[in-house]
């Protein structure tokens, strides 16, 4: 870039700037837009469907879950050997012999 | 046709009513996006974008302001919403084909020129645009409003829905931090 104008002359370039126009026809420009975009809206949700980053988190998703319900089932399995312990504590069956006559 | 009646056609989804709207705003919201933009062609596809948005938000349109107002409201918006999504874009370009999106051009634009610059001053405006690029949005909005759109402060207030001294010490810093960055402008 030049080294020839102030500072002050550069803001100043503006002055007596007149408004830029678009091309012609803006108007059936926009209604051809519009009427494209009202039929576009499936092209677009196959767009979206068949995206890479849709596929990767729908299959995120479904480990998620897959993970999700494995954990409940470990938990519910903990939980009936818990109870299951304590029935045996409570009536003190552990130390129970059938063939061992109680002291 | 008087604004009334064009408001009104407009939330009638009268299509006369958008080609007035269209025929007799264009050059605002054409002129204001490409300040914003400073490439002709994403301003074409904005300002197209502009009209769409008005014609569907309407009836949002409550009328405290007038409609050149509003229209200017989402003129600005629009192109800031544009410029923030090119930005992004262009930070998160590895990821477009994870994302299935099309390889647009994110290269950088030659210099700009305002067609409607006077022709002595077009290499003085090219380096002001290049500096309006690096000041904040607040005031890019108000020195362009003000200065390639040319309104008065008072309509420049009621765009962004500020008070005037805002505007006023807006435009002063604009203009201060500009002439800051100007100092330097070997380095644009």
């Amino acid at each position: 870039m030049s080294t020839k104008f102030t500072p002050e002359q550069i803001i100043e370039s503006l002055e007596g700037v007149q408004r830029a126009e678009p091309k012609d026809f803006l108007h059936t420009r926009i209604l051809a837009r519009m009427a494209k975009e009202e039929t576009g809206g499936f092209a677009l949700i196959f767009r979206v469907i068949t995206a890479p980053a849709f596929s990767l988190a729908i299959a995120i998703l479904f480990i998620l879950i897959n993970g999700y319900f494995m954990m409940k089932t470990t938990d519910s399995n903990i939980d009936k050997s818990d109870l299951s312990q304590g029935i045996v504590a409570e009536y003190n069956q552990h130390s129970l012999n059938p063939y061992e006559l109680p002291k | 046709m008087t604004e009334q009646e064009l408001i009104i056609g407009l939330k009638q989804r009268e299509e006369d009513a958008f080609k007035v709207l269209v025929e007799t705003r264009q050059s605002i919201v054409y002129n204001t996006v490409l300040g914003f933009l400073q490439s002709p062609m994403d301003a074409e596809d904005v300002t197209q974008d502009v009209f769409i948005k008005i014609y569907e938000s309407i009836g949002q349109f409550k009328g405290e302001s007038a409609l050149t107002t509003w229209v200017y409201r989402v003129a600005v918006t629009t192109s800031l919403e544009f410029l923030r999504r090119k930005k992004r874009k262009k930070r998160f370009g590895f990821m477009s084909p994870i994302l299935g999106e099309n390889n647009e051009e994110t290269i950088e634009l030659p210099d700009f020129r305002h067609p409607g610059v006077l022709l002595d001053k077009r290499e003085m405006s090219t380096i002001l645009f290049k500096a309006i690029k690096k000041i904040p949005e607040n005031q890019q909005i108000a020195f362009i409003l003000n200065k390639l759109e040319g309104l008065s402060y008072q309509e420049v207030a009621e765009i962004m829905k500020t008070s005037l001294s805002a505007v006023e010490s807006l435009i002063h810093r604009a203009k201060t931090n500009l002439k800051e960055i100007l100092k330097n402008f070997n380095n644009l």
